[in-house]
């Protein structure tokens, strides 16, 4: 068999070893899952998990605030996210079929430390993507200057017009493979010319040489490492990202050098207009 | 142990889910010839593989099965799996004949597609009882792919179908490929109640899963694959090196479960 030359990242995961990388997770989730199997799924698992691959720091939303229960949900993923301090960072998520909770909930949960981003389901709660109550979740976004993560946003038009609405808001489209394999190339062209959109790779399959060609139309430094832990493993996307024929500073902007930059520029942000 | 340190065909990394041959959703630029698979096998320290003709899935298993013979015969780690339909309409020879074959062309393994959007057939003891009392007899493994349309989602799985097919064949070695994260609740208890029932690892990507696995049906049913060329091998490789077993559970599903049940095929 020939000896291949294997950078740095590659040799990591050849020998199950953490990475030695910045590695930031900017698409996971907390707690059980109704439809199937989600097993160690308690936040010193996801924790554990972490450590093993070397992450250092994973932006979860809870299933339960995704789906029936926001407060409920909400308040566990908070509960999470301070029992490992920079460890795991909060999503909030409120059910938008019941706005009259939406400003206080998002409020009540972004004023504690741990929770930086909003995080939308459109398909759980079966609400359009530029409904009244994910507007006004859009809105307290670009307040705030925080992170929206959404599974869906409907078109890339109606993306460009939200994310140029709320242009204060860091806008992440997830699922970003699973898109572009269905021939929707209008994400790939939106991140490039919105600053404030970006693209996260979570999904649980990795056609050959996918990424590779969203990263050769957008450039590393639109793409973010999201895994959709514990969905499904974590490996999947570390493995798809490391394995990529693109540079180790490709991979490694990708894994978390890009959202790290992005966390300090929103956090200086916030710090200058006092919010 | 690191991958890349175990390169031997002895112990090395042993794919159970290979294509050779071009296809209709092959992603451009992905490997369909023999020398392209070994070189993508290279870049991951993959030792071996068990592959199957695509042309034998997409376009008449006869032709693809031969198609494939020619294609590996210069090479020692790419092994040949057969697709088969059943034979009574002619379309494959009958089962003795057919094992003949096989064993005259080193082809120790057999791969089904009897989903709706493949060969559209019942894999059940009344459709197929010849072909697998005969696999069962001469212990070849059967890979059985319903190549669900959602990644390996559990509905596309025909559970109830597979279940009577274990029931009566006992003895038959039959390995579920590319089943997905979300069938666990039907997967365990299928693999609980039926011992010869064996997993590749290509797509049930469950968080943790390899170690559920392993606590609930052990590490001597789950077989390392790929689904290379048309997936990337990075994702499915790296859950497996990063699981938390111990070295011998690891090599167990990496090769030395398929090793094993190659080598206790008996003509």
């Amino acid at each position: 068999m020939v000896r291949l030359s294997r950078d740095h990242l590659m040799q990591a995961a050849l020998a199950g070893q953490p990475l030695d990388a910045v590695v930031i997770d900017c698409h996971a989730h907390l707690g059980a899952y109704h439809n199937f199997t989600v097993p160690d799924h308690a936040p010193m698992d996801l924790v554990r998990e972490m450590d093993r691959y070397g992450i250092q720091q994973a932006w979860l939303s809870h299933f339960a605030a995704i789906g029936p229960d926001s407060q409920w949900g909400n308040d566990r993923l908070v509960e999470a996210c301070r029992a490992h301090p920079g460890r795991l960072v909060g999503y909030v998520a409120v059910n938008p079929n019941q706005p009259g909770q939406i400003r206080s909930e998002l409020e009540r949960c972004l004023d504690a430390d741990c929770v930086r981003g909003i995080k939308l389901h459109p398909a759980h709660h079966q609400y359009p993507v530029d409904g009244p109550a994910y507007r006004t979740m859009l809105a307290l976004a670009h307040e705030r200057r925080c992170f929206v993560l959404s599974h869906s946003w409907g078109s890339s038009a109606l993306l460009a017009e939200l994310s140029d609405q709320f242009c204060d808001a860091i806008f992440v489209v997830a699922h970003t493979p699973w898109l572009v394999a269905r021939g929707q190339q209008g994400w790939l062209s939106l991140a490039v010319h919105r600053e404030n959109v970006y693209l996260d790779t979570a999904t649980s399959w990795t056609l050959h040489g996918l990424l590779e060609m969203i990263v050769g139309e957008v450039g590393a430094g639109k793409v973010l490492f999201g895994s959709d832990m514990p969905f499904f493993s974590v490996g999947v996307q570390i493995g798809t990202i490391v394995f990529a024929r693109i540079s180790e500073q490709e991979k490694r902007l990708i894994l978390g050098l890009n959202m790290r930059r992005l966390i300090a520029e929103s956090k200086h942000s916030l710090d200058a207009s006092g919010a | 142990m690191t991958l890349g340190a175990a390169n031997s065909t002895t112990e090395g990394v042993f794919d159970c889910n290979c294509a050779l041959g071009s296809a209709s959703l092959l992603p451009e630029r992905a490997p369909c010839t023999a020398a392209d698979l070994l070189a993508e096998m290279d870049r991951f320290g993959i030792s071996e593989a068990l592959v199957y003709h695509n042309l034998a899935r997409e376009h008449d298993p006869a032709e693809g099965n031969s198609r494939l013979l020619r294609e590996v015969q210069r090479s020692q780690r790419l092994q040949p799996c057969w697709v088969l339909v059943p034979y009574q309409a002619g379309e494959i020879a009958a089962p003795k004949d057919l094992l003949c074959a096989m064993q005259d062309n080193g082809v120790q393994a057999v791969r089904v597609f009897p989903g709706r959007r493949d060969h559209r057939f019942p894999l059940r003891p009344w459709a197929m009882d010849e072909l697998l009392g005969m696999l069962q007899e001469c212990r070849v493994p059967l890979l059985v792919d319903y190549g669900a349309p959602i990644e390996g989602s559990a509905e596309t799985i025909d559970w109830d179908g597979l279940a009577e097919v274990c029931a009566r064949y006992q003895g038959l070695r039959l390995i579920l490929m590319g089943v997905g994260f979300r069938a666990t609740r039907c997967l365990i208890p299928f693999m609980q109640g039926f011992c010869n029932v064996h997993l590749d690892t290509s797509a049930y990507f469950v968080h943790r899963g390899l170690e559920l696995l392993c606590r609930c049906v052990g590490s001597d049913r789950l077989l390392f694959g790929s689904r290379l060329p048309r997936y990337a091998a990075g994702a499915p490789l790296t859950v497996l090196m990063y699981a938390e077993l111990s070295q011998t559970e690891r090599s167990l599903i990496w090769g030395g479960n398929l090793r094993r049940l190659l080598s206790e095929v008996a003509w």
